[in-house]
C-alpha cells in the first residue's frame, strides 16, 4: 500500500465517522443519479438508505465502496478517499448485493478460497477466519457442493461470509435481503446490527421500512438527494413476530 | 502474479465443470485428424501399386493438377486447419471471459480485491489459453509428428516436424497467435455490455485472423526460422500492448447492477 495512504488511515481517529461524503454527486452522462449529498457514519452506526426504485441507493452504496467516481463533491472513507481506498485494496470495506456475485460452477468452498486469495491469505487462514461464521450462518454443511445448487439464503450468506473474512471497518449492504426467506432475512439483519455494536460502520439499502426502522440508527430518505433524514435513539433489535418463531422452530429446527 | 494465476485457475475450473466447449474443441481436432489422417493412409496404399497411381494421376490431370502439387496443398491445408483451431478457440472462450464476471455479479468483487485490470485480464487470457494450449499440444503434436513417418509424406518431412522451424511454429509461433487473438477477445468482452456483443464482435475477426494466422505460420516453416520468430515476437508484442491498453480502456467504475 502507498506509504502517504497508509499514513493517513492511521491518523484516523476511533472517533471520528469512518465514512464522510460532502456534496458529493454522481451523473452517468448525462444524467443526474445523486447530487448535494452530505453525510457522515460512525463506528457502531448503521446507516439506512430507502427511497424508490431510481433513487440512487445503490449508487450511493458504490461510490462508499470506492467502486464508483463521483462526479461532484468528496466520498472519504477510512481517511482517504473512497476510490483510493478501493485501488489499495485494504479489505477495509464489506460489500454484499442483493445478487450473492458467486461462481455457480464453484463450490462454496472454492468460491470463498477464490475472492479471499486475491488478499493474499493462504488455504489454512481462510479456513481458519471462515470457520466461525461459516458456523455461526449454519453454512457448514453443503460448502462442497457447487453453489449452483444453492438457495439464495445460503449463497447470501456465503457473500457474507466473504464480506466479513478480511475484518472490514465498513460493512455495505445492497438490498441483501431480496429473494430470501424470512428466516435468513432475519439473520442477515441480525448479523448486520451485531457487526455494528462492535464496531462497524455499516450502511443498508433497503425496501423493508419496518427492518430499516428497527435495525437502523438513522435513515434516510433518498430520492436524487437526501430528502429527511430520521434518527432512531434506542437501540432495538431486528422485527420478530410469532409467525417467524414458528417458522424457525417448525422449519429450521429448534 | 498471484491474482493473475488464481484468475486464469478459476477460468479453467470453470470451463472443466462444464465440458461442452472443451468436447467441441476434441471434435474439431478428431475430425481433422481422422479426415487428412484417413486421406494421406489411403495415398500411401495407393502408392504402392504404380497402376493405382497412374489413374491417380489420371484423375488429378482432368482438374489440371499435378501430383504433387496435390500432395503440397493436402499437407498445407493439414496443417493450417490444425493450427487454426487453438486461436480460434482460444478467441472464442476469451469473448465469454470478462464478460461472464458481468453476468455473475463478480465483478464488484474483484473490484474490490487488489487485482489490477491488467492483471484480470492477463489472468482471463491465461485462462482462455490453458485447454486449448494442451489439446494443440497432444493433437497437433501427436498427429503431425505420427503422420509425417509415413514414406509418401518424406518431401514434406520438414513442414511435418521434422524442422526446427516447424518445432518454432508449434511451440511459441502458434501459442503467440492464440495469445494475440485471444487478446482481442478478452478485451472486447470486457468492453461489451453483454455476452451478445461480446460474441458478434469476436466472431468477426476471429475466423479472419485464425485462419490467417493458421496459413502465415504453415506457410513460414518452409521461409525459415528468423520469420517464424518474427511472427512470434510480433505476435507476442502486440498481445503486451493490447493488454495494456485494454486495462486502460475498462473503467473502474461499476456501474449498478
Amino acid at each position: 500500500m502507498d506509504p502517504a495512504i497508509q499514513s493517513e488511515m492511521g491518523k484516523q481517529h476511533k472517533t471520528d465517522p469512518l465514512v464522510t461524503l460532502q456534496d458529493a454527486g454522481k451523473a452517468f452522462g448525462k444524467t443526474e443519479v445523486l447530487r448535494d449529498i452530505t453525510l457522515t457514519i460512525a463506528r457502531g452506526e448503521v446507516l439506512g438508505l430507502v427511497g424508490p426504485n431510481g433513487g440512487g441507493k445503490s449508487t450511493l452504496l458504490l461510490l462508499m465502496a470506492g467502486l464508483l467516481h463521483p462526479t461532484a463533491g468528496t466520498v472519504r472513507v477510512c481517511g482517504i478517499t473512497a476510490h483510493e481506498l478501493a485501488l489499495t485494496s485494504a479489505g477495509k470495506v464489506g460489500l454484499v448485493t442483493a445478487r450473492p456475485g458467486l461462481y455457480p460452477l464453484l463450490t462454496g468452498r472454492e468460491n470463498l478460497q477464490h475472492f479471499a486469495g486475491l488478499f493474499g491469505l493462504s488455504r489454512d487462514e481462510i479456513e481458519r477466519k471462515a470457520a466461525p461464521l461459516l458456523e455461526a450462518l449454519a453454512l457448514g454443511e453443503g460448502l462442497d457442493r457447487r453453489v449452483g445448487t444453492w438457495s439464495t439464503g445460503m449463497q447470501q450468506k456465503l457473500s457474507l461470509v466473504r464480506a466479513l473474512l478480511l475484518s472490514p471497518e465498513v460493512l455495505l449492504f445492497d438490498e441483501p435481503t431480496a429473494n430470501l426467506d424470512p428466516v435468513a432475512t432475519q439473520t442477515l439483519y441480525e448479523t448486520l446490527r451485531g457487526r455494528a455494536d462492535e464496531g462497524l460502520a455499516c450502511a443498508l439499502v433497503t425496501h423493508d421500512l419496518a427492518a430499516a426502522e428497527s435495525i437502523c440508527d438513522r435513515v434516510l430518505l433518498l430520492e436524487g438527494t437526501i430528502r429527511r433524514e430520521l434518527a432512531y435513539a434506542e437501540r432495538r433489535t431486528p422485527p420478530t413476530s410469532r409467525l417467524l418463531e414458528a417458522w424457525r422452530e417448525e422449519l429450521d429446527g429448534p | 502474479m498471484n491474482g493473475v494465476l488464481r484468475i486464469a485457475r478459476t477460468e479453467v475450473l470453470e470451463h472443466l465443470r462444464q465440458p461442452t466447449m472443451l468436447g467441441v474443441m476434441v471434435a474439431y481436432y478428431l475430425i481433422f485428424v481422422i479426415l487428412f489422417g484417413s486421406a494421406f493412409g489411403a495415398f500411401a496404399a495407393i502408392s504402392i501399386d504404380p497402376i493405382s497411381m497412374e489413374q491417380l494421376e489420371a484423375q488429378l490431370a482432368l482438374f489440371g493438377v499435378e501430383l504433387d502439387a496435390w500432395l503440397y496443398g493436402m499437407v498445407t491445408s493439414f496443417l493450417a486447419l490444425l493450427f487454426t483451431n487453438m486461436p480460434v478457440f482460444v478467441a472464442l472462450f476469451a469473448a465469454n471471459s470478462v464478460i461472464h464476471e458481468r453476468t455473475c455479479g463478480t465483478m464488484p468483487f474483484l473490484m474490490l480485491s487488489p487485482l489490477t485490470r491488467w492483471q484480470l485480464l492477463a489472468g482471463k487470457l491465461s485462462g482462455a489459453m490453458a485447454l486449448p494450449l494442451l489439446l494443440h499440444l497432444v493433437f497437433v503434436g501427436g498427429a503431425t509428428l505420427v503422420l509425417g513417418r509415413l514414406e509418401v509424406l518424406a518431401d514434406h518431412s520438414a513442414r511435418m516436424g521434422g524442422s526446427l522451424s516447424w518445432w518454432i511454429a508449434f511451440l511459441v509461433g502458434g501459442p503467440a497467435a492464440a495469445a494475440l487473438l485471444g487478446t482481442f477477445g478478452t478485451v472486447v468482452s470486457a468492453l461489451a455490455r453483454d455476452m451478445r456483443t461480446s460474441l458478434h464482435y469476436t466472431n468477426f475477426f476471429v475466423f479472419i485472423l485464425g485462419t490467417g494466422s493458421g496459413f502465415v505460420l504453415v506457410d513460414g516453416i518452409t521461409k525459415g526460422l528468423w520469420l517464424q520468430l518474427l511472427f512470434a515476437s510480433g505476435c507476442l508484442v502486440v498481445t503486451l500492448v493490447g493488454l495494456t491498453i485494454g486495462a486502460r480502456l475498462i473503467s473502474r467504475d461499476v456501474p449498478p447492477t
